[in-house]
Parts: structure tokens; sequence; C-alpha cells
């Protein structure tokens, strides 16, 4: 990471990574979609979307955001269509008030070194222009002490604000969030459909799904992969990056 | 003595924003004390007023401010002493506000941008309320529109990483934030939030009281013995060095007004 992609992503809790898919394999992907009922994690959709797990473009981002031992937690599809919402703001530490539900969401900083607790990937296979609607967060919000303030106006986007934003991204842009910052969807207004794919991880010793992948449903996997398919452990565990390859 | 609402705000960016808190009849006073006194030479302005800008070390077109004001009228003292913005002061200060610097600035089109910059780190919660030990209340006295005027990083008083050096004031949300208010409007930001200033656009010149508070201690300046008199027993209260756990009696009378008020 630069040192101003760290600057952004601890001042406001995500980062737009740009043109992390080529425009062919944006094609190639959304033309399988086009062409299948696509059903449970995307992950398991076929090669393409596999090698999402572990893009060498996001997962130096990875290492540095969660740690050397960080895994794949789960991974949905989000598509959407015209006028169709995905309910308001939601996240933040601890689930959005102190001590909450969702234990796994964090973020630290200590003498340079940031971590996270579950964070998101999200492969834009369609553009999300500004107004368009799809991810909408806000920045800063990841260290936020009194989040339960927020008025409910603002959480159900039943009034803008102007400190939530719906970042713009086009196709093949991969948005880089921690589920520490307050987060939700926009009702979708593009013309286009709106096809997302999240891959959530975790650092290696966390889990926010209960069920963990089963390596047996992917066929051919690097060792690497199957590093970061781990079910989360502490003693032992490997680094996804293994210096001897 | 901050609203939910303002403490989410505050935390948040590093700011609030306190909407038409002054009286028009006082912002039109000090404006024209501004046009008497920014027209004046150093040696020309009534004791103990000074301004630091143009003591050499800045440059010639630098934004300049003059220093001391609430001693050269009652108005600034009333500005000092405004029941809206020190409600703010004084929670963020745990009840011990310093009074350390009052100036007045004048933005021409031709002066300087200043860029983003900001005073140590020294913002945190304690026991569910914010607190700041530097906080600056920045008094409008005329309209800033969109575009032009105070600028900031929001959230970067709980920075972990120094801004990058190409980022501008000029560049847009949500990283840098520009904010328009309107004359009698006050912005109260910790010194901590990085924070400037764009080049001013209007054919009026711009006038902002910068009036700065600290929570601990003092920066000696003030208050200015030798003048005195020329300054109300509270705000010569309020420029004695803050002591933590020890509340000033203007404090006092002034959340005893505020409780009076709201029974």
């Amino acid at each position: 990471m630069t040192g101003e992609e760290k600057f952004i992503v601890d001042l406001e809790g995500y980062l737009v990574i740009k043109n992390v898919l080529t425009p062919d394999e944006v094609a190639e992907m959304n033309a399988i979609i086009d062409n299948g009922d696509m059903q449970g994690p995307p992950s398991l959709w076929g090669e393409p979307f596999k090698r999402l797990i572990d893009h060498p473009k996001i997962l130096p981002y990875l290492i540095e955001l969660l740690g050397p031992h960080v895994r794949l937690d789960h991974d949905y599809a989000i598509f959407m269509n015209g006028g169709e919402g995905r309910g308001g703001l939601h996240g933040g530490e601890d689930g959005g008030r102190p001590g909450g539900p969702e234990g796994d969401h964090w973020y630290k900083y200590r003498d340079g070194v940031m971590r996270n607790g579950l964070c998101v990937m999200t492969y834009n296979l369609a553009a999300a222009p500004e107004g368009a609607g799809g991810f909408a967060c806000i920045p800063g919000s990841h260290k936020s002490n009194f989040p339960t303030h927020i008025p409910s106006g603002v959480r159900g986007f039943e009034r803008p604000a102007h400190y939530v934003v719906q970042p713009p991204v086009e196709a093949g842009d991969v948005l880089f969030f921690t589920e520490a910052v307050i987060h939700g969807t926009m009702p979708w207004r593009a013309a286009h459909q709106r096809r997302s794919l999240l891959y959530k991880y975790s650092p290696g010793h966390s889990a926010w799904a209960g069920t963990y992948y089963d390596i047996s449903k992917y066929g051919e996997l690097t060792e690497q992969l199957k590093r970061m398919l781990l079910p989360p452990s502490i003693g032992r565990r490997p680094r996804v990056v293994d210096a001897n390859g | 003595m901050l609203t939910p609402d303002e403490k989410w705000f505050f935390d948040h960016h590093g700011f609030i924003i306190l909407h038409q808190v002054v009286p028009p009849d006082d912002i039109q006073l000090m404006i024209e004390l501004g046009n008497r006194w920014h027209d004046m030479t150093l040696e020309e302005l009534p004791p103990p007023l000074t301004s630091t800008s143009r003591s050499g070390a800045s440059s010639p077109t630098i934004a300049h401010w003059i220093n001391h004001v609430q001693y050269g009228d009652a108005a600034f003292q009333r500005l000092v002493l405004n029941p809206e913005i020190m409600r703010v002061i004084i929670a963020l200060t745990r009840e011990t506000p310093c009074l350390v610097d009052c100036a007045l600035t004048k933005n021409y089109t031709t002066s300087d941008d200043i860029n983003f910059h900001a005073s140590g780190q020294d913002y945190g919660v304690e026991k569910g309320e914010p607190y700041a030990g530097f906080l600056n209340a920045a008094i409008s006295l005329v309209d800033v529109p969109p575009g032009t005027g105070f600028v900031c990083l929001p959230g970067s008083h709980k920075r972990n990483f120094e801004p990058p050096e190409m980022l501008s004031i000029y560049d847009g949300t949500p990283t840098v934030i520009n904010v328009a208010v309107k004359a009698g409007d006050c912005v109260i930001f910790t010194e901590a939030l990085y924070h400037g200033a764009r080049r001013w656009t209007e054919a009026y010149p711009r006038y902002t009281v910068f009036n700065r508070y600290i929570a601990n201690g003092s920066h000696s300046a003030l208050p200015i013995e030798s003048h005195k008199h020329l300054i109300s027993d509270e705000v010569y209260e309020l420029e004695q060095p803050a002591v933590r756990g020890q509340r000033k009696h203007v404090v006092d009378r002034m959340l005893k007004d505020r409780a009076t008020c709201h029974e």
C-alpha cells in the first residue's frame, strides 16, 4: 500500500482499488452470469471467480490490513435492478454499539500497523457511477465514539447527509471496506443491473460465518488458496504467502 | 451540554457548526471596527491591540489579523462570552477553558491560501463525553459561500497517518470538505483537525474572529495585565490559566444561567 492509501484507509475506513479486473475479465464473468442461474457463493462459479479469492492485486492489501494469516470467511453476490433497496446503514465497531453482537467488526492501529476484523473486497462487474446507489458508507465511522447517535432518518437513507457517501466505481474496480465502518446499500437507480461480488475476509484466528469452506468443492487449488480457505485457528497457522512458494 | 447529535457530529468530523449565534448589530459593529483597525499601521493600533502577522516573519500577502481585539471593544468581549459558543467550549474542555487568543482576520481575494495544518492531537472521549485540549471558535462576520473559506479533513483529528503532501485544499469530498457559513455562524473545531482555507473569492472582504481556547494551563500571552481595565472581570478570569478540576467563576455563572433557562 502506498502512504496515501494507508492514510485514506485509516481516515475513512474504505478504499477504491482501481482497475483490478481487466475489461476482458469483467466481460468473461458477466457472460458466465448471463448464461447461468448463479446460486451459492461466487467463488464456486468457476475458475475466473475462484481466482478472485487471492487476486494478486488485492492480496497485498489483505495482508497489510488483516495480517499474514488472512482467510476467506464467506462470499456472496448482490445483484440489484432499478428501484431495489437492501435496508439501511449498519455495521460499525461491534455492530454499531459498545458490546454489540458483531464482535469481529473492529479496526485498530498501533506503531504503524493497521489491523481489522471482518473486511470486504467488493468486485464490481458493473459500474456504479455517482448517484447510482449501491454501496454507501459514513467515511471515518470506523472510529466513531457515538455511533448510536447517528440520526435514524440518515440511517434509513430517508434524508441525505453530507457525511454519507456513495463512492463511484467502474466495472473492474474493487472496493475495500472494513465492517467496522458504518455502511449499507442505497437503492439502486441506474438503468443497468448492479453486479457486485462480495468476498469477505477475516484475520486467521476469527470467523463471522459459522460454517467453513469445503475445499473438495473447488477442484484444483494452489497451496496458497488452500491456506486462505482454512478454518480459523492460531497455533502453527501457516502464513498465506509462503516464502517457499 | 452537547446534544447527542452534537456529540456524534463533533466526534466524527472534528468540528461543529453553530448557526446564527451572533446578534446582527454586533456583527455590523465588529466589521466597522475591523475596517478601521485593519487600515491602521501597527503603531496606530490602540494598545494593546497588535498584529503578529505583520511582524515580518509572515508572508506579505497573508490574510492579516489583529490580535487582542477583546481589549478593543466590548462587542468582542460579548463574543468571547457568547452563551451558545461557550456552551460547547465548556463541554469540550471538561469545564476548564482558558482563552488564549482573539484575532480578527481579514481576507481579500489577493490573500494567500492557507494549506492544511494541525496542532497536535489532543482529542479523546472520556466518560462518554468528547474532549479537546485546544479549540478554535471561528466566528464568521460575513457570508462565506461554497467553494471558498474553511476546508478540513473530517476525522483527521483521530488520524494515525499524516496526510500525503499532495493532498490539496482544493480536492473534493469525502476526504476534503469545504464548509460554507452565513454571517453570525460559528465553526468550532479542534486544532487537532487538519484544516485550511481556500482563497477568498468574493468582492467583499472576509472577516473572521478566531477565539482560541485550551483546556489546561495557558499560552502566557494573556491576560495583558497593563490593560486589564479594558476587559471585564469575567473575560479577565477566562484568560487565566486553566487548572483541571477547578471551575472558574465565569464558568459557574454560565452553567447556572443555562440551567435556569431550562427549568
